[in-house]
Parts: structure tokens; sequence; C-alpha cells
């Protein structure tokens, strides 16, 4: 078996992967505990981190040291403040990571360096920056990042036009999707941020605290989570049985008291969040006209949600049939074999651009361009100094609109001196800023530090030509044997092709250096 | 109209295509230019596709039949991914060029290469070489160091199927010394257990650094298990370990492990070990009795030994037991 790369759908509540093996079909990979669903919660314990189900069955005892929304403050400031240290999200991160990692090693008996992460629609650059950091942290060398609506649409694979709603336990998305022969084009994608199955939850644990007569307790709480935890699991079983008991358990109240809640009941509580999401899908609906509509996510499970849909917008499709919770961890799965026969391209969901003198956001790349896209802005210094470019995503024009992501400071750049600068965005979203400058022989990379990738791939074969051909117009003055040295030289770097990037750069900086000395040395 | 008519172009589309048709071009060219179908060569075209695609999309409203002629273009934006690789290049070809076609004039106006010019440059492209040479021999070394990093990192997991693939991985390619320093030190708080530590004496076996490895395995000792141990020990053997690598397994809770350490005790350091060993006399099983008396039958052994060769030669169960002690006693002339 060749490499392999697995999808892992990082979910809010739990964590899941997937193998697409050629041949042989998308398999869940099963974690150490023999399920499919990993919590998504890492936990400290004096012997270190530990995440998954070991963090889970913490959280039970000692909530106050496991934690489970790393993923709704990636990209941020925030951070977990544990025994005199304080974690990055993306420090949390890892060792769930590195447990999804070991657990497909160990499934499929080979070393994994490559995944394919699906990310909500709705994340921004720096976001998904620090996502694949984490990853790359965690073993992964290479990251690809999908988003997760529209790792859905890929896993059911129909044609057509249709709107996905990805209704998870903490993000509500929506991806709208045209399949035309195997080619599946984002048009449109938009997403909440503060709609999901844990608001439920959460509804769902106070009405039963209050029904039972058992004080709400705080959420530091110990016995907050495992309020959580049995309201998740009334949820479910909602879903299914008209009317459901609830014993509370020894940890809230001691004399094995139980009370019953009706669906009827658990609708009224939730309904206005359902009529919030039905709003966001007619919307999308009117906008588009789909023919289907796939809803994924443990979520959208919810009779009253499928009730609703089926009656004011279309029957819900869950697409393949497989449970609507797997359909992204398939996607990404699938995701990271697509060539000519399934093809997907997802659109940029805001604009990305820099702010100009007025404090204006001029756009570079639009809104719902096609994935990857690339933009070259060519800057010329005015007075020696430094050139200030502020990246900015977002849409309004108007003076401080957008999103400022980051400032790029270039400095030690002389009067007229022309900077280029080119932003693009991969296939999943991920951006990356690469500076060229000086002219015609130092070229630098820098990179917005949301992504961390000092050495960008370069493009090594471009590079060479272009050394190349200056090397062979010196040497015609030159006799033979320099020239046949010259040429050795060009061929030895030529041969660091598909090495690291740090050593080209390093082989091109030493013909740079040669160039620069030949050529002065000529012009006298 | 005209750039608009480009964009058409661009997607093989005739200026009265409809919106339908636009996507659908711009699919079935992304099917074959798309970064992952083409891989990185066809960004460049990808991204020509993608820009007319975007700006036709600019000019219709969706769903609406025919491309309206309202919105023409922006004409002559200085920037933006209009502008190709190519053209930067060609650009970059202008600076250079003429300054070349200088060089030239002067280079045969002061007819040809003065021996100055000649040492100058022959000084500047040495070192190059020598550079390149520098950046060439590390190459090695880099690839060498990622494989590593990859390999060391799994064989700390905390799963066994992880660390055993990483050494089987090591089986393969063989070992390096960071590598042999990392798993020393990880073997030293862990202990392996079964077919991990099978596989891992395995790619220890001809390594230099066998014995640090084995001292780490002799930290937990008493921790393996029956079957564990007697494996370890017949590696130990096999290899002529020192004895001081097998005396912790004289305390091992097992007779059949100390069985199988006195077995393969090399016959020529019994007397260094002598107090270790003699203690074990006090043991009952057979197994462990009659590799004892056969390793201290040449021994000068303590008075109080006497009492009980006398009393194992008289008591035991076991025939053979009987006979080695009373050959010793016998040697000896304990009676």
């Amino acid at each position: 078996m060749d490499e392999c790369i697995i999808g892992i759908d990082l979910g809010t509540r739990y964590a899941e992967t997937a193998v697409d093996i050629p041949g042989r079909g998308v398999s869940i990979i099963p974690n150490r505990w023999g399920g499919n669903r990993t919590p998504s919660m890492v936990g400290f314990t004096k012997d270190g981190l530990v995440a998954g189900e070991d963090a889970a069955r913490l959280m039970l005892t000692e909530p106050e040291t496991v934690w489970w929304d790393m993923k709704r403050h990636l990209g941020s400031d925030w951070t977990a403040r544990v025994a005199g240290r304080s974690y990055s999200p993306e420090e949390m991160l890892l060792p769930l990571l590195s447990l999804l990692r070991e657990d497909a090693e160990a499934f499929l008996k080979t070393f994994i360096s490559s995944c394919v992460l699906a990310a909500p629609a709705h994340f921004s650059f720096p976001e998904r920056g620090a996502l694949a950091r984490a990853a790359r942290k965690a073993g992964f060398d290479r990251v690809r990042i999908v988003n997760e609506p529209t790792a859905a649409a890929l896993s059911a694979g129909i044609g057509g036009r249709f709107l996905v709603m990805d209704f998870g336990a903490g993000t509500l998305d929506m991806s709208l999707v045209e399949g035309d022969g195997g080619v599946f084009q984002v048009l449109d994608s938009r997403g909440r941020r503060d709609i999901g199955g844990l608001d439920i939850d959460r509804l769902l644990a106070e009405r039963l605290c209050r029904n039972a007569g058992v004080p709400l307790s705080r959420p530091s709480d110990p016995r907050a989570s495992l309020m959580m935890r049995e309201a998740e699991n009334v949820k479910i079983a909602l879903s299914g049985a008209k009317r459901v008991t609830w014993r509370v358990p020894a940890g809230l109240a001691d004399d094995g008291r139980a009370v019953e809640i009706d669906r009827a009941e658990f609708e009224s509580l939730i309904y206005h969040i359902m009529e919030e999401i039905l709003n966001m899908v007619r919307k999308m609906w009117r906008k588009y006209e789909p023919e289907k509509l796939l809803t994924v996510g443990g979520s959208s499970r919810i009779p009253l949600l499928r009730q609703m849909l089926a009656e004011r917008v279309r029957e819900p499709d869950c697409g393949g049939g497989s449970r609507p919770e797997d359909a992204v961890v398939t996607g990404s799965a699938l995701y990271a074999h697509q060539g000519r026969e399934r093809l997907l391209i997802d659109v940029l969901s805001k604009s990305l651009g820099i702010m100009n003198a007025d404090g204006q956001a001029v756009p570079l790349l639009r809104k719902g361009a096609p994935l990857p896209a690339q933009a070259r802005q060519v800057f010329t210094a005015r007075g020696s100094g430094a050139i200030e470019i502020t990246v900015v995503q977002g849409e309004r024009k108007v003076r401080g609109g957008g999103r400022v992501l980051q400032t790029l400071t270039i400095g030690g750049v002389s009067d007229g001196e022309t900077v280029e600068v080119d932003f693009k965005v991969d296939g999943g979203g991920l951006l990356h800023v690469e500076v060229k400058r000086g002219g015609n022989t130092s070229r630098r990379t820098i990179s917005l530090d949301f992504d961390e990738s000092d050495e960008i791939q370069c493009d090594f074969a471009s590079e060479m030509r272009i050394r190349e051909d200056r090397i062979a117009k010196l040497s015609m003055s030159y006799p033979d044997n320099y020239q046949s040295r010259l040429l050795d030289i060009a061929k030895d770097a030529r041969s660091l092709k598909n090495d690291d990037a740090s050593l080209q750069w390093e082989a091109l900086g030493v013909l740079d250096r040669m160039i620069t000395e030949l050529e002065r040395a000529a012009a006298g | 109209m005209t750039t608009r008519n480009a964009e058409f172009e661009i997607l093989g589309l005739s200026s009265d295509a409809t919106w339908d048709d636009i996507k659908r071009a711009f699919r079935r060219l992304a099917r074959t230019y798309h970064p992952d179908v083409a891989g990185p060569s066809g960004a460049r075209k990808f991204a020509e596709i993608a820009e007319a695609y975007m700006t036709l999309k600019e000019t219709v409203s969706t769903g609406s039949g025919k491309v309206s002629a309202r919105g023409a273009r922006r004409a002559g934006r200085e920037t933006g991914s209009g502008e190709s690789l190519l053209s930067v290049l060609k650009r970059f070809w202008r600076k250079i060029f003429p300054r070349n076609r200088e060089t030239k004039e002067e280079y045969s106006r002061s007819g040809g290469f003065s021996p100055a010019a000649s040492r100058f440059v022959g000084g500047v492209i040495t070192r190059a070489e020598s550079d390149m040479y520098g950046v060439l021999s590390r190459r090695e070394e880099f690839a060498s160091r990622t494989r590593s990093d990859a390999i060391i990192r799994r064989l700390k997991s905390r799963r066994p199927a992880v660390t055993l693939l990483a050494l089987r991985q090591l089986s393969k390619s063989g070992m390096n010394g960071d590598v042999a320093s990392a798993a020393v030190e990880h073997f030293r708080r862990n202990r392996p257990c079964g077919e991990v530590l099978e596989v891992m004496l395995d790619v220890f076996a001809n390594s230099p650094k066998r014995d640090d490895i084995i001292r780490a395995l002799l930290l937990h000792a008493q921790k393996f298990t029956e079957q564990e141990a007697v494996m370890l020990l017949g590696r130990l053997k096999r290899w002529r370990a020192k004895p001081e690598f097998m005396r912790p397994f004289l305390s091992h809770k097992s007779p059949a492990v100390i069985a199988g350490t006195l077995s393969g005790w090399p016959e020529n350091s019994v007397s260094g070990e002598r107090s270790e060993l003699t203690i074990l006399l006090c043991k009952d099983d057979e197994a462990i009795l009659v590799p004892l008396l056969r390793l201290l039958k040449k021994e000068r052994l303590p008075r109080w030994t006497g009492a009980r060769l006398l009393s194992l030669m008289k008591e035991h169960p076991s025939a053979a037991v009987r006979v080695w002690a009373s050959a010793i006693v016998r040697d000896q002339k304990l009676s």
C-alpha cells in the first residue's frame, strides 16, 4: 500500500477519522477504545495530557482539568491555564490529533504523515492556519483543509444543484453545491458559529433540572458536565422515543428520583432555534433554488427539524444512506484522492484584500472565486524605509471595513524599489503570502504568521530556469573550461529538485551570489 | 466588448454562450487544469480560467439565460491575478538583457579575456563550487533527519502498536545514533511488552548501543512476564552477554526464568557471583537446583551450605538433584 492519507473530522464534540483505500472504499477508523467517535476532549493529569475517552472520563471527576472547546478558540489569544502553564488552542489540540494519528497508524499498520482536515465553512484564514499548524505539530507533514459541508457533499456524490446543511454540536454550516459529472463546484457557503447541538443540550439540561427539582450547578461544577452528558443522552433518546424517563444519577440527587419528558415539551423548548435555522435555509433556498436538501451532522437527526424542513422547504435527504454523523469524515477521506473522476472546487467564502492609503479595503480576491486562487500585487516604495501592507478579510469597501488579518512589514527598501506580493489561497482556503523583492537577484519568501510553513514550496524548476539562462548568457564569453564548470554547478543545483525547500533556497542563493559577482565583473 | 470576448475565448466558447454553457465549460476545463489533477503546472492555467469565469459571472445574474452586455470589464487593471508569471519573466529579461549586450561589446573591445579577469572568474566559480558541494553534502543529512524525526515520534507513542510500527521500519531501514538514543531513553521509562520487545531485540542485535538498551531493559527485569524474560535471556545467551546483565533475573518470581538464567550462565564467571548463586540453594525446584549445582560443582562453598547440601542429597524428591548434591558433597568432602 502506498501512502495513506486519512480524513479527519475534528468536531466540537466528537472527532472521527476515515481512510479511502482505492478499490475498497472508505472505512471509518476505530479508535483505541473500539468506538468510531473519539470525544474531542483534552484533559490534564499529573502524568501529562490525555485525550479522547480518557479525558471524557476525567471530565466526570475533575471537570476543571478538561477542555473540549479548543476548536472554537483557534486563531485567538485564548489560553488554558493549567498548573502554572498556559496552553494555546493549538497546543491543546495536539494530544487529540496525535491520538487520532496513532489510532489510524495502529489500524492501518503504516506510518501516516498526511491528512485532510475538515474545518467549518465559516472559519477565517487565521483559524484555518492555526488548525493546519496544530496538525503539522502533531506529526502530519502534509495537511489539507476542506470545508465541512463541502466534504459532506462529496460523500453524498449526487448530481444536480443541492444545499448541504451541516448541523453539528458546535456549528451550523451550509454550502450550495452543484454536481456535474464528477465535478462538484461550490457556489456559496455560509455558517453560524453560535448555533449548535450543545445549545440544545444546555436548554434541555436546564429544563430537566427544573422539572426534577435539582439545583442547577454552575458550569465549573463537576455536576454541570455530568448534566450536559445526561441531557445529550436524553436528547438522543427523544429522537427515537416519544417519551423518555430520566432517572437522576447519583451524582446529582441521592434519592434516585426520576422525571419524564415528552417530545412535545422538548420541541417547544428548542422551537426558536429551529426557526432560526429554517430562516437561514429558506434564504439560501430562495436565492439559488436548489433541487435537493442534504442534511448531515448529528444534530440534524432531531425529528422536529426534519419535519419543519420537509413541510416548509424540502424533504431532507441523508445522502448515500450513511449515517449523518459520518458524512463529513467520509467526504474528507474522499477528498484526499481527488482527481479527474471526482473533483471538488470550493470557493472563497470571504473576499481578501489589502488596505490602501485611505484606509479602504481593496479586494484582491473576490468572494466566490474558485479555489485555488492567486493574486499578485506590486508595491513601489516611496522614499526608503519600509513598506507596510495590511491584509484585510471581508466585504465592505468603506473606511475601516473588513477584518484586519495582519500587517506585513517589508523593511530596508530603497526609494523606487518594487516589491511583488503573491497572495495564494489553496484548495482548502489556506492563505499563503509570498514576497519577492530586490529585482532580479534576491528572492525572499515570507509568510503571514498564521501559516507558519516558512519554506513555502518554491517553484524550483522555474526559479532554476531563470538562473540557468543567465549562466548560459554569462558563460558565452568564457573559455571552455569555465563554461563546463559553470554548467556543472547548475546541474548540481538542478539535482536538488526533489529535496527540502530550505536546501533549494540555499542552492539558489549560491547561484545568485555567483551570478551577481560575475555580472558585476563583466560590467566592469 | 472586446475584452469580454477574450474571456469567452479562454473558456473555449463563442460570445453568445449562456451562463449554463459558461459553467459547464469552466468545469470541463477545471477537470484538466485543476492543480489536484494536473499538478502545480496547471495552477497558472487554472487561475486564468477561474479569472475568466469570475469576470463573466459578475456580468450575469445567476439563473438568467444570456450573458447580458452590461457591466463591461474595467479596462487596464494594473495589478491582480491577471498578470501571468510569463509576463513577469519577460520584464525581468528586458531589464537584464541590455546590460549583458553591453558587457559583451566591452569584452570584444578589450580583445577578450584578460588574465586578471580570468583569475577573478576562476575564483568566483571555485567558491561557488565549494558552496554548492556544501549544500549537496547536507542533502542526505536533511533527508535522514526528517526520517528519524518521524520514527522517534512514533517510538515514543503510548500505543504499543505504533511503537511496533516504528521498530519494524527500523528493522528495514537501519538505525542511526539519534534514533538509538531515543529508543534507549524511551524504553528506560516504559517497559516494552511481547512483540515490541522481540522486534526491538532484533533491531538492536547488531547495534553499538546494544549494551545500553540491555541496561535499560534490566530496570524492568522483575516486571517482565515469564515468557518475555525467557526470550530476553535466550538473546543474552546468544550474544554472550556479561553475567552482570543476567544477574537481575536471579531474583525473578518465576522459577523457569531463574532456571533459564542459570543454564545460560557462563561457567567461567561463577566465582564472581558466588554469593548470589549460593543463596539460590534454598530454593526447592528441580529446574533451578540441577543447573545451579552443576555450576557450583567446582566452587569452594561457604560453610552453611553443607547442611543444605546433605539434606538435598538425602531428602530431595528428584533423583537428578540427589545425584548432583551427592557429587558435590563427595568432591568437597563435606560429610
